[in-house]
């Protein structure tokens, strides 16, 4: 269960954003996730709203944005979507160079940005 | 009335975690002490693997080790790893899926003046967690063993992708569980990492044991250049 220490880290730096903004209160939280985390989503969002009581952030929504796992291919420099279980999504759609690539995407794990209602 | 506003954060959620694991890494560095991240599955024979590792590591250099057992509960590893003559340090996580650094930091501190020329974690035996902290070690394995089965690539892409080296554990047991396929394993394991080293091992016989030391000495070397 390695969500709690997850959302720790999310709760801390939300409110830390939020009170250098002044913001009075935190809406919404936009989280952007590679497929390559693997998260249990209501577990973090649960989480979340049990870490974030008495701060700031209390009652936010967790607005979780994924992100496959996106390769570029070293021979034409094209991006495409790779699913490691489908063999046909291991060459290239654009060259047919088959499994020469670079994973470009699909390990992401940060807070984009927080909606908030003004301070006074 | 309340108005809503958009604040940018783009602040990466481990970056604490990885900040401090930087800084670790940097420090047992300037000392010569080369750390290996030791992961895999209940049961994948992780001390049984480490002790064999760590008897041909003796055999190149006379070199100083120490582990750092963590396991959720227990000091069953530990306590193996002490009757083998080696400093070892029990972290228990009590019930936490995963080694990060404040726990890291304080097994080190656990040993006090003692200095190493290698230092093992031994990861909690977990497939999922462990993948996403970064325990300030130099490099990371993750070890899969026979009877878990080869199909395990497909199921725990993360952590086959975020590893400098697979070793297949428990090779002995090959003739034992005909649908291990080894070659569907191999080309799996390197779709999202291809540059990934695997070595096909047994602790109990031996086998590949004298090349994963090889390995490991020569990543010291790579480390200290």
């Amino acid at each position: 269960m390695h969500e709690m220490s997850l959302v720790r880290s999310v709760v801390s730096i939300v409110t830390e954003e939020a009170e250098a903004a002044g913001a009075a209160k935190v809406t919404k939280v936009h989280i952007v996730l590679g497929e390559g985390r693997d998260i249990v989503e209501d577990l973090f969002e649960s989480l979340f709203q049990f870490l974030a009581r008495g701060t700031v952030a209390e009652g936010a929504r967790v607005v979780l944005h994924t992100r496959p796992y996106m390769v570029r291919c070293n021979a034409c420099g094209n991006e495409f979507h790779l699913i490691p279980i489908d063999k046909r999504t291991w060459t290239c759609p654009e060259c047919g160079k088959y499994k020469d690539y670079q994973l470009v995407s699909g390990m992401e794990f940060y807070i984009s940005k927080i909606e908030a209602s003004k301070g006074n | 009335m309340d108005e809503s506003r958009v604040i940018e954060v783009k602040r990466d959620i481990l970056a604490g975690n990885d900040r401090s694991a930087e800084k670790f890494r940097m420090l047992r560095k300037e000392e010569g002490t080369f750390l290996l991240d030791i992961m895999g599955s209940p049961g994948a024979g992780k001390t049984t693997f480490l002790l064999a590792l760590m008897e041909s590591l003796k055999k190149l250099s006379d070199a100083k080790m120490g582990v750092i057992e963590a396991d959720l509960e227990s000091d069953v590893d530990a306590l193996k790893i002490k009757a083998a003559g080696i400093p070892s340090v029990e972290l228990n996580t009590k019930g936490v899926c995963h080694v990060e650094m404040g726990m890291m930091k304080q097994a080190y501190a656990a040993f006090g003046d003692l200095k190493f020329d290698y230092l093992f974690l031994e990861n909690i035996g977990n497939l999922v967690c462990p993948a996403d902290f970064d325990t300030g070690c130099h490099r990371r394995i993750m070890l899969l063993s026979v009877p878990e089965g080869w199909d395990k690539v497909c199921k725990y892409p993360p952590m086959f992708a975020v590893v400098d080296a697979l070793i297949v554990t428990k090779c002995d047991y090959l003739p034992l569980n005909e649908d291990f396929d080894m070659e569907a394993l191999k080309e799996h394991a390197r779709i999202l990492n291809p540059k990934l080293d695997i070595f096909v091992t047994s602790a109990r016989t031996g086998e590949g044991m004298d090349d994963v030391a090889a390995w490991v000495f020569e990543k010291r070397k790579q480390m200290l250049s």
